[in-house]
């Protein structure tokens, strides 16, 4: 009895004091609490948000890019990547499943949650909370927005779950239509608080733009004004798609190392999203350039990672850099994640999985230079031989050397291209020419505003105040591009130069209906410019919907396969022809 | 644990031991060596098969018993003895070719019975096409007999080692003349990696006997585009009877004027010579009535005349009484392409422009070159053409002004000398975008050898506007007999 009653009171004590040890926190692993107590957790929470959103960028391409009509596996590509390219996915796919954009849309929503959280405990500034909360919200609807073209009709999850895989469950998430997710998003990201670029952060050290790894934030963001533009581009919402791209080309607020954050001359001022003509004289430029007065030599090509339009991809993130950029991630062998495009693309120190379809070299090679020659010099530099194999160069020109050697076979440095100054134009003439606005589209594709609206250009001591603009319009399609000695004019658009003539291409033309002829040179010009740059999917998905013609799209894949012997061509094609079959299996 | 309990333990584990022992057997049985040839060697075997005791005694008199009896894998191919009833007893009674023999008829690795057609190295060095149950001309009757190291198929015939075209040619008397030139070009050649070494001299340099290291070679095969004497490929050669090669050979002669008869000599008869041989084998039901040789030129085979045909090791080769060779296709014009100058009169890269256009005549993209305002009179670019013959020649070019229609500039195409008069072409004005071919005149060579050409700009400097301007896309040379 006395044995029992010692060991009932034993019980107790241990129990009793129990109760604080079970108080302790878990010493591996961080509470919501201990994670979100001010602005810098705030904004580690992002920059992390950031780097898992990196884990996307293969997926992201091999979608978009191999899908469409510019992109073809090699006799390397594995089963999953040769029926993303015939349009035979399969279900277990890797490439086609959903969870890897939804656990960053899971993250997003996390961290949404938490920056409500300590905006309520008064942890964080109203400013500071309103630029932190409209940039996770941005992403999280640009990856809605991806997610909806690929998988077509999808859940639209805006609070975090316990798993991924609670998101397939339709009862509690049911799927909505893309057009009814499009609402959404437009909706959700009109009501974001913040959607200018951010200040600098070196003044007083809380802002999001800084230095992580050597790398700048400048262009390390979503750009807000290109999402809603993109969103209701993919809408019809031309004018106020127009009026977002707009607002970006007039890079409002980019001036990130002057006091009042706006640039007001020089070169950034005339040439930061303006897409500016080529410094014929020096050659430092992002055009398509040759050795001035040797314009008409072959071998003065300006082929290098320093000048001209190959440059935009190696260099450094100096002022030219932040020209184009719109929205780069760098890849460096100093941090995670690791660079996936050199595996990908490259045949020398890569596994050469994807090469250039023959139809994009064709497309290159039926251009003609303003210099007489044959070909479309950009071509050139998108696409290289290594031991005689077509190999895709764009992710591949800080990795290999001037004979497409690996410098270091470690050391497997680059970006993500996502958005840059370019598509952004291409995009703001697809919306304006939808919006009536055909010249403007016409002159921002080809020779630019100045020369476009010169009924004679080239001619010396005018009065041009009347010329070299589009002032009679109103916002957004008003430009000045007039450039003038008496009076003076050196009108903000005054350097813009047009896609085309930058990449020293002769204009595209138009023939037949203007609307839609030009429309087809848009989106031709965007497979020459931005080819392999994960856009072309989306592309030919949003001008076949405009369109409603399945066949813009299936003709376009037919022909890739075509040229590239693929028996499944004509297969492909008519199962493209129906708009179901666009669309990723969701389900597993 | 009572003693009920422990006998039932005792029980299961009897029950296990007989389990696993039982099971030992299966076990080794499951993937055990059943049939008992493969236990043995291919000799072994082949000695056991009652239909191929010649080809046995054979291989046990060539010592390719012990060969067959190694651990390395070989395929052959038996002939039966009913098929070696005809055999040449000279070659049965001498050791040496009954070991070319039997050795013609075995192959390193197994090469079981395939449709496609492949040609197999045999172990005597010659190769044999093998497609499906044909062996060369021989038929497998019993296929893929395994051994322990190889495979074994019966054949209904042996096949003879032949000579290849070269060694044909070289023991025939069908084409004396031809043979007498071919062998001229032997000569012997000293291969280190293959002398002997006997010491080192003063300098500290490797010293050879004197015999070793010299091999013969010919300077036609190495020259003559085409090896026949390579066993790996195929080929089809014509041996020509003396009354043809004489007929062929004169009318080659003049274009092939030089300072000694030796000289025209030798190239005449390489040039009639290496439009003979062909690459691929051409049975006589396949030979077509227009060969292209490997140098391009179109041969005319005319079927009567083939006077005898010989199959060889590694293709066919045909004596032909006549050959009529066409001298429009034996002499083809030379093109000169202008991008591919060999000097200028002056440095002006800055000047010179290497250019893509693209030919709305020929819808293809083309090469040029170039040159504007360079500021220099009598400026020339330089083509040096190697090897061209004494005869007369059309001269042409494609010169490219797409680039001004004020002023049309004037070229000219000057021969051996920018100077002398009389070998010069005149000026010819270069018009706005004319893409074809613009007769300059002809220029005749009494003898065969090098030729300089230039192509020359206007006779003033100039520093602008185009006055000065040279375009070349090419010169075409072509024969006018």
């Amino acid at each position: 009895m006395l044995k029992s009653v010692s060991a009932a009171i034993l019980l107790g004590t241990v129990l009793f004091s129990c109760n604080k040890i079970l108080d302790k926190s878990p010493n591996n692993s961080l509470t919501p609490a201990q994670v979100y107590r001010n602005v810098f957790d705030a904004d580690a929470a992002i920059v992390g948000l950031y780097g898992k959103f990196m884990g996307l960028a293969k997926q992201y391409v091999v979608l978009n890019e191999l899908r469409a009509d510019l992109l073809d596996v090699t006799a390397n590509a594995d089963a999953d990547l040769r029926d993303l390219n015939e349009h035979n996915v399969k279900p277990e796919n890797p490439y086609a499943d959903p969870r890897p954009f939804y656990a960053v849309i899971n993250d997003c929503n996390d961290v949404l949650k938490n920056f409500n959280i300590m905006l309520r405990d008064k942890k964080m500034s109203d400013v500071d909370y309103q630029q932190r909360y409209s940039d996770v919200g941005a992403l999280r609807s640009w990856l809605y927005l991806q997610v909806g073209i690929h998988w077509g009709n999808v859940p639209y999850v805006t609070d975090p779950v316990e798993t991924i895989d609670a998101v397939r469950d339709a009862s509690k998430f049911p799927v909505i239509p893309f057009n009814q997710l499009l609402d959404s998003l437009i909706t959700f990201t009109n009501s974001l608080p913040f959607v200018r670029p951010y200040p600098n952060g070196t003044t007083i050290n809380t802002g999001l733009i800084t230095s992580y790894d050597g790398y700048n934030t400048k262009r390390f963001f979503i750009d807000k004004f290109t999402l809603l533009g993109d969103l209701n581009l993919w809408k019809g919402n031309y004018r106020i798609a127009a009026t977002y791209y707009r607002r970006l080309m007039e890079h409002e607020g980019y001036d990130l190392d002057s006091p009042n954050g706006l640039y007001t001359n020089g070169d950034q001022f005339y040439q930061a999203f303006r897409m500016p003509y080529a410094d014929v004289a020096t050659n430092n430029d992002l055009c398509v350039g040759y050795i001035r007065f040797k314009e008409s030599d072959q071998g003065s090509l300006i082929d290098n990672n320093g000048q001209g339009w190959r440059s935009m991809f190696a260099r450094t993130q100096d002022n030219l850099w932040l020209q184009q950029w719109v929205w780069s991630l760098p890849f460096s062998s100093n941090f995670a994640p690791g660079n996936p495009f050199v595996d990908l693309f490259s045949a020398n120190g890569g596994s050469y999985l994807l090469k250039p379809a023959q139809a994009a070299i064709d497309n290159w090679n039926s251009q003609l230079q303003t210099n007489g020659f044959p070909f479309d010099a950009r071509g050139n530099f998108s696409v290289k031989n290594m031991n005689g194999r077509p190999v895709v160069m764009k992710y591949l020109y800080n990795y290999v050397d001037n004979s497409l050697q690996p410098i270091n076979l470690l050391k497997k440095d680059g970006a993500w291209f996502l958005n840059r100054a370019a598509n952004v134009h291409l995009h703001f003439a697809e919306a304006a020419n939808r919006d009536g606005r055909r010249r403007l589209a016409y002159a921002l594709l080809n020779n630019g505003i100045g020369t476009t609206f010169d009924p004679t250009p080239g001619v010396s001591g005018r009065d041009v105040t009347t010329i070299m603009n589009t002032l009679y319009e109103s916002t957004p399609y008003n430009f000045d591009a007039r450039n003038g000695e008496v009076p003076r004019y050196r009108s903000d658009w005054y350097r813009n130069n047009g896609v085309r003539a930058d990449a020293r291409v002769v204009e595209s033309g138009v023939s037949g209906d203007s609307t839609l002829s030009i429309e087809k040179s848009l989106i031709d010009e965007n497979g020459l410019e931005l080819a392999f740059e994960g856009h072309r999917w989306g592309e030919l998905v949003r001008i076949a919907l405009r369109r409603n013609d399945p066949a813009f799209l299936a003709d376009k894949v037919y022909n890739k396969l075509l040229k590239a012997g693929n028996p499944q061509a004509a297969a492909v094609r008519a199962k493209l022809m129906t708009v179901s079959n666009w669309y990723l299996p969701f389900k597993n | 644990m009572s003693l009920q309990n422990r006998l039932q333990l005792i029980a299961v584990l009897f029950a296990c031991a007989f389990v696993f022992a039982t099971c030992n057997k299966k076990w080794d049985e499951h993937n055990a060596v059943t049939d008992p040839l493969v236990g043995t060697n291919l000799y072994q075997n082949i000695s056991k098969n009652t239909s191929l005791t010649k080809f046995a005694d054979y291989l046990v008199k060539t010592g390719y018993d012990k060969i067959l009896a190694s651990s390395k894998t070989y395929t052959v191919w038996a002939p039966t003895d009913a098929a070696l009833a005809t055999m040449d007893p000279t070659i049965v009674s001498d050791t040496a070719k009954l070991k070319l023999f039997v050795a013609n008829h075995i192959a390193n690795q197994s090469y079981l019975v395939d449709p496609s057609e492949q040609r197999i190295a045999m172990l005597n060095g010659k190769y044999m096409t093998v497609a499906g149950t044909k062996f060369d001309s021989a038929n497998i009757t019993t296929s893929n007999q395994y051994a322990a190291n190889g495979i074994y198929h019966v054949i209904d015939k042996f096949i003879p080692r032949y000579s290849n075209c070269w060694e044909f040619m070289l023991n025939s008397t069908a084409a004396p003349l031809m043979k007498t030139y071919f062998l001229s070009q032997n000569y012997n050649f000293f291969d280190p990696t293959v002398a002997t070494q006997t010491g080192v001299n003063s300098q500290g340099l490797p010293v050879y006997d004197t015999t070793s290291g010299l091999l013969k070679k010919n300077h036609f095969l190495e020259d003559g585009l085409v090896d026949v004497s390579d066993e790996k490929n195929q080929y089809t050669m014509i041996l020509l009877t003396d009354a043809a090669y004489t007929t062929e050979y004169n009318k080659l002669t003049p274009w092939f004027k030089t300072g000694s008869p030796d000289s025209t000599d030798k190239l005449s008869a390489f040039w009639l010579t290496k439009d003979l041989v062909f690459k691929g084998a051409y049975t006589l039901a396949q030979l077509p009535d227009t060969l292209l040789s490997v140098s391009g030129v179109k041969v005319p085979v005319n079927k009567p005349s083939i006077t005898a045909s010989y199959k060889t090791s590694n293709g066919w080769v045909y004596v032909m009484s006549k050959v009529d060779f066409t001298l429009t296709y034996k002499f083809p014009p030379i093109v000169i392409q202008g991008e591919n100058p060999t000097f200028f009169a002056a440095d002006r890269t800055a000047n010179t422009f290497y250019r893509v256009r693209n030919s709305p005549l020929t819808g293809q993209n083309f090469n040029d070159i170039l040159m504007q305002n360079y500021n220099f009179a009598n400026y020339y670019i330089n083509y040096l053409v190697k090897n061209v013959n004494s005869m007369r020649y059309n001269a042409f070019w494609v010169a490219v002004n797409d680039v001004q229609t004020t002023p049309l500039w004037s070229q000219r195409l000057a021969i051996d000398s920018t100077t002398s008069a009389a070998t010069n072409l005149a000026f010819v004005t270069v018009a706005y975008k004319n893409y074809s071919e613009v007769s300059l005149g002809q220029i005749s060579l009494t003898r065969y050898r090098n030729l300089n050409l230039f192509v020359m700009g206007p006779t003033t400097a100039s520093t602008s506007g185009g006055v000065n301007s040279i375009s070349l896309d090419y010169i075409k040379l072509v024969p006018a007999f």
